[in-house]
């Protein structure tokens, strides 16, 4: 049957009108399946046909039947650079390739309830550079693991429409490591405020120390779907996802002595003898001072979320999707770390917005069953200009992915995708941002790429 | 149309769609750079001449104005200097008759030991302009350096110049070193080492060895810089010290008089040779008052049991300035061999400041006593050694004369010389 003119072309025009870019991802992922990630993401107005519609839409989990059980992994592997201006050199990011799991199961209870479970990952970052990226006084290493597990319940309304969802517990861990600079640490105090060791000579990321702090948390939220048939060929979705913020309250932060390799002159300010190392001013630091082992202390918000979309199954054997998706990044203002020794407290602001994506997909079925698929998601960055730092250069991502579904006889299904991020690279900073007024100080471009791999094993029985 | 073409139409206009949007995302790069590849890091080495010591200080306000920010203005490339927060480190003079330094409203009065340290937003971990004031040929490669010097640590913090000139991997460097060599001595009017009062000019092999050093280091670091090696000023030609002729001038004596607090005179031997072709430094007017020599000025040495330095400190006769001027000619000969070696260019100073001293009003030999802010004439600053504001720029400029010669670049004067 052929599809009415305007509805035919309905699907072109609205992504035409839709913005090509303002959308952000800040340090969320899109990882949570295999079919999810094969078809750019779009999968709440048209969840694909497992038990991972726990995650994209927990409604669809009403449509399932039987038992469905998906068992997925995906590879990460980040590749970024920092170009400073001015020929000052050029850093690679030395991230190992992340692995994320995700688990579903949904039972089916009657024709009207379903009941299940899921296990993914909705939020991460591994930021890493080598030991001499003059940026490692923001971060030498961020890694930000959470995992959620969110119980489900969906429930059949009637014929067309379902809702669903549950609570959500969070688990946390986070690992900061990074380097201090002697610049910005106090050698004295002066007539109108401290001195620093930068007011008396010394350079700028001039490395002493450099500091570990682990720690993890747990929270909790919820998460809600809705799922109906619009008209024929159409189905619509949305869910959301509360925000969970995590307080790493139990954080346990190390400091190790890093050798400056500087020797004060004759006639130094700070009254030493010639030829005094500036290691030897410190030392006492690391074993009776300031930094010696002691608690630390941070929170990090992991903002709500939103998505609705559409899914058009017209055109024969073809199922064709697109979300619209919105992150409440606006709740990340700062990353605060506090330390025993309050004089170690550091702030860097990060201030970013709320954001959006476009997320499209396409899934053609094989005679043979097989599921060719293929999208794109365009998501631009949360962070403003003046936060695009080492620990989250975050830009304007263009996802292209592409995925494979093939059953193994009745009850199982492998899915395979691959997803391929480029970024155009932006002006960030290697200075952190220690308060909302200071200026913009970007010295480089970040540039950043990923190749994702993602399978799942797919049961239905 | 057919559904297929239809689906084709649609499924392009997604790809487009992604396509389009990568387009369109801009590939940001840094600030663009103007002035020619061999410009796009610069260094600048060096001494108080090289750092924008004015007035016997140093400030933000006269670092801006030194030759080498000039010069980066010039080459459209990044350059950063390690500001001296105002009022200074120390605060420059603000009148020669007093002698009070720039005092800023609710300021305790500056002296020549004041020190307001680093300005902390010029903490950087890059440095251009690595010279520091009193640096002789030895401390571009020597950490503990010539003598106790707290600016080498508020500039460099604890590298050297070479060390910290690095750090920039540069691609140019001007390099000014060698005047603190002889400076100090020959201003002193060569006083013998045993007085203890200045330490002797570096021996002409003893600058060779350093400046070598300094080269060799610099070069095994950054193996294909360019750039510039400045000759050492004549420094008897600084407008501090004066002919002894013009003591035969009652108001230069009163000048002189009020200076040291009581009255002086020259002694007979200023009138006639050798003694009135002797160049006196204005300074004897503080050692009249300390008592080290005394007020009836000589021009040839006259110790005697009460003065034993009389007609030697503060005093140059005609032996020492050609000893003066043929040690510099020396550091000077050196100097442009290596520049020739290492394929940079070589620039004298000298010629200079000789069209300098032909312009009226430039320089005064002797100083206007009479004037607390032109003492010295415009071209100099209220120490008689330091260049003014507008002779950095006619120093930028000729050295832009000498890169173009050597490179055949196109750089531009600066304006307003």
């Amino acid at each position: 049957m052929s599809l009415h003119r305007f509805s035919r072309y309905g699907l072109a025009l609205a992504v035409l009108a839709l913005p090509a870019t303002a959308f952000a991802q800040g340090f969320g992922l899109n990882e949570m399946n295999s079919c999810g990630i094969g078809r750019g993401y779009a999968v709440t107005g048209s969840p694909c046909q497992d038990a991972s519609t726990i995650f994209s839409n927990p409604a669809f989990a009403a449509a399932l039947s039987g038992n469905s059980l998906v068992l997925g992994a995906t590879s990460i592997a980040v590749k970024g650079t920092f170009t400073r201006d001015s020929l000052l050199g050029r850093w690679q990011t030395d991230i190992p390739t992340a692995y994320v799991p995700n688990v579903y199961f949904n039972h089916k209870q009657s024709d009207n309830l379903a009941w299940g479970f899921g296990v993914y990952v909705p939020y991460g970052l591994t930021s890493e550079w080598p030991g001499n990226f003059p940026g490692r006084f923001v971060a030498d290493k961020a890694a930000i693991q959470t995992i959620y597990f969110q119980p489900n319940i969906a429930w059949k309304i009637n014929d067309n429409w379902m809702i669903g969802g549950g609570p959500v517990i969070g688990h946390s861990t986070v690992e900061l490591i990074q380097s201090a600079d002697l610049s910005q640490q106090t050698a004295s105090a002066g007539p109108t405020g401290p001195i620093t060791f930068g007011m008396l000579g010394i350079a700028q990321g001039t490395e002493f120390a450099r500091g570990t702090l682990k720690g993890s948390a747990m929270s909790y939220g919820f998460a809600l779907g809705v799922y109906g048939k619009i008209a024929k060929h159409w189905t619509m979705g949305a869910r959301y996802l509360s925000s969970l913020n995590f307080n790493y309250s139990n954080g346990k932060a190390t400091f190790q002595q890093v050798p400056t390799g500087l020797t004060l002159s004759n006639g130094n300010p700070l009254g030493a003898p010639a030829g005094t190392p500036v290691d030897a001013l410190v030392a006492s630091q690391f074993t009776s001072g300031a930094l010696v082992a002691q608690s630390g202390a941070t929170e990090i918000a992991h903002p709500d979320q939103a998505e609705v979309g559409v899914g058009y199954d017209g055109f024969d054997r073809w199922l064709l999707s697109a979300d619209y998706y919105w992150v409440g990044w606006k709740r990340f203002h700062s990353l605060d770390v506090q330390f025993a020794n309050p004089a170690l407290n550091t702030t860097q602001v990060e201030d970013y917005n709320n954001s959006s994506a476009i997320r499209m997909g396409a899934q053609y079925t094989g005679a043979n069953s097989w599921q060719w698929r293929v999208g794109f998601a365009g998501v631009a960055a949360a962070a403003p200009d003046q936060t695009v730092t080492p620990i989250l250069p975050d830009q304007d991502r263009m996802n292209y992915t592409a995925g494979l579904g093939i059953p193994l006889g009745k009850a199982w299904t492998i899915d395979a995708a691959y997803a391929y991020v480029w970024t155009p690279g932006r002006r960030g900073r290697i200075v952190g941002r220690s308060s909302a007024s200071q200026p913009s100080f970007n010295d480089g471009v970040y540039t950043l790429s990923a190749n994702i791999i993602s399978v799942s094993l797919k049961a239905s029985f | 149309m057919s559904r297929t073409s239809n689906l084709l139409r649609g499924a392009a206009v997604a790809g487009l769609l992604g396509i389009l949007a990568g387009c369109q995302a801009e590939h940001t790069t840094g600030p663009l750079y103007t002035g020619g590849a061999m410009f796009q890091s610069y260094v600048a080495l060096g001494n108080s001449l090289t750092s924008g010591y004015q007035s016997g200080g140093i400030d933000d306000s006269t670092q801006q104005r030194a030759f080498p920010v000039l010069l980066a203005q010039q080459f459209g490339t990044r350059f950063t200097y390690p500001s001296l927060a105002n009022p200074g480190c120390p605060p420059p003079i603000a009148n020669f008759q007093t002698q009070a330094r720039v005092t800023p409203p609710g300021y305790p009065p500056s002296t020549s030991t004041s020190c307001y340290l680093r300005t902390p937003t010029s903490i950087t971990d890059v440095l251009n302009n690595v010279a520091v004031p009193g640096a002789n040929s030895i401390d571009p490669t020597s950490i503990l350096g010539s003598g106790p010097n707290p600016l080498t640590t508020f500039v460099l913090g604890g590298m050297t110049q070479v060390q910290r000139a690095l750090v920039a991997k540069p691609t140019f460097a001007t390099i000014w070193i060698g005047n603190n060599d002889i400076l100090a001595t020959a201003l002193a009017g060569l006083p013998p080492a045993a007085a203890g009062i200045t330490a002797p000019p570096t021996p002409v092999p003893t600058f060779i060895t350093n400046y070598a050093a300094m080269m060799s280091q610099l070069i095994a670091g950054a193996p294909n810089i360019k750039g510039v090696l400045l000759g050492v000023v004549q420094v008897a030609a600084a407008p501090q010290l004066f002919p002894a002729a013009a003591l035969q001038s009652p108001a230069f004596d009163g000048g002189l008089s009020f200076a040291a607090g009581t009255a002086v005179s020259p002694a007979p031997d200023c009138l006639t040779p050798p003694g009135v072709n002797s160049l006196i430094n204005i300074q004897i007017t503080g050692a009249i008052k300390a008592g080290l020599v005394s007020a009836t000025i000589h021009c040839v040495k006259t110790p005697s049991a009460l003065h034993p330095l009389d007609g030697d400190l503060f005093v140059l006769d005609a032996a020492e300035q050609a000893t003066v001027y043929n040690t510099i000619s020396a550091y000077n000969a050196y100097i442009k061999a290596k520049a020739d070696s290492v394929g940079f260019a070589y620039w004298d100073p000298n010629p200079v400041l000789a069209q300098l001293a032909a312009v009226p009003g430039a320089i005064n030999y002797p100083p206007n006593l009479a004037s607390a802010t032109q003492t010295f004439g415009t071209a100099f600053s209220l120490d008689g050694v330091h260049p003014s504001s507008s002779t950095h720029i006619l120093i930028a400029n000729s050295l832009i004369d000498a890169i173009n010669a050597k490179y055949g670049t196109s750089v531009r004067h600066v304006p307003g010389s």
